[in-house]
């Protein structure tokens, strides 16, 4: 009887404990994997939706708004524009502010950085070239929503016209932190979890006639190596 | 005979949770290394990547649905123009924010020239009774020494005219 107390005593009480231990360690890996399951589940889900996007949409799409501020190509596809239409283009300005209204007109919207970039330029030519060039405005992939036009008619048929307009770019705010995500802490895989239940990526805009008439007027930047420095910058051109 | 059966149990007791003990560290293996295989497919940075798409398509409709296009006015005001009416300039602004061109304020300023009284006033009933002006209001007339008469107009403009058209 002493034999068998010692036993229990000494073996199978601290063994019995260890494997209560060990049965919360399963249970609690057993919930993981059935989160993580299901996360890979609905990864796979928005994967299949993500990749029937082709490569072509994707990058219209970025032209149509750019993840961030893309100046320089604005003002060369402006100036493209304009003097395609036969304009004058006498001068052009770019301001880019953060607008309080930008959120009015996103209400909403996901959380991210919305900036708005306001245009305005004078350009002098015939009035029927100003409807041309409106038009084209309208049209265009980048969108430039024309807010202001402005011209005064004399006796010549080319007048002077002053257009302002805003141009808009957003870069999202990232919902999962990614290093986070690393060591799978039940928290952060229940986070991730929620964002990709909650996450649905619609691509009725891609299918938009509005958006598939609208025309890409984007024009590559490209530098070469042999147009970069000079012994004098500060040298007349 | 009862103190070997209480020993017996207490043997098999002991080797049930040595054995149970040893089952569930295996389990506990097996699960850790499931994780580990899943875990190396997730690639969160593509999850980030696809949210992020899904925000920006769903600001794009916005943008889109706010979009609006001006050259449309230029057609709609050659049609109204009386052939005896002359501007002598003009400035379209939009005030505050369009929500799917059924908000904001869209306005028309020109000053104008009419042949006569008579002429101003077939232009005021014409801009009076169109669908795309809102509102018309004439002003600032002078009467020329040739008979013609100036005035200044400021015309509000329905929205759903500057909705893009494809």
């Amino acid at each position: 009887m002493l034999a068998a107390g010692a036993i229990v005593w000494g073996l199978v009480k601290p063994g019995w404990e260890e494997t209560l231990v060990l049965k919360k360690e399963k249970e609690s890996l057993e919930t993981a994997f059935a989160n993580i399951k299901q996360i890979q589940e609905l990864r796979n889900e928005k994967l299949s939706v993500f990749n029937s996007i082709s490569a072509s949409d994707k990058e219209r799409f970025d032209r149509f708004l750019p993840p961030f501020e893309d100046e320089g190509a604005l003002i060369v596809m402006l100036e493209d524009l304009i003097k395609s239409k036969g304009f004058f283009l006498k001068n052009i300005s770019i301001q880019e502010k953060r607008d309080p209204s930008t959120s009015l007109i996103l209400k909403g919207s996901p959380g991210g950085e919305y900036r708005k970039t306001f245009v305005s330029f004078t350009v002098s030519g015939s009035y029927g070239m100003l409807k041309i060039l409106l038009e084209s405005l309208g049209r265009s992939l980048r969108i430039v929503d024309v807010k202001n036009v402005s011209f005064n008619s004399d006796e010549t048929d080319i007048y002077e016209y002053n257009i302002k307009g805003e141009v808009y770019w957003f870069t999202p705010k990232n919902k999962i932190n990614v290093d986070k995500i690393s060591d799978f802490g039940s928290e952060e895989v229940l986070d991730l979890l929620v964002t990709l239940k909650s996450l649905e990526l619609k691509t009725d805009l891609l299918k938009d006639p509005l958006f598939n008439s609208l025309m890409d007027f984007y024009k590559k930047i490209d530098v070469s190596d042999d147009e970069v420095g000079r012994p004098n910058p500060f040298e007349p051109l | 005979m009862i103190t070997f059966s209480v020993l017996l149990i207490t043997i098999l007791a002991f080797l049930g949770v040595f054995g149970y003990k040893k089952y569930l560290e295996n389990q506990i293996g097996a699960l850790s290394q499931s994780l580990d295989d899943i875990k190396s497919e997730i690639e969160p940075n593509f999850i980030t990547d696809v949210a992020n798409f899904a925000d920006r398509i769903e600001v794009g409709e916005r943008i889109l649905l706010n979009h609006i296009v001006v050259s449309s006015i230029f057609k709609l005001l050659e049609e109204s123009t009386l052939n005896k009416v002359s501007f002598s300039n003009f400035s379209f602004s939009v005030e505050g924010q369009t929500q799917g061109g059924d908000g904001g304020s869209n306005k028309i300023l020109m000053s104008g020239v009419a042949g006569s009284f008579l002429g101003l006033a077939k232009q005021m009933d014409i801009f009076k009774n169109v669908s795309f002006i809102k509102n018309a209001e004439f002003s600032s007339f002078n009467l020329l020494s040739d008979g013609g008469v100036n005035f200044s107009v400021q015309l509000a403009i329905d929205p759903l005219v500057l909705k893009p058209k494809y």
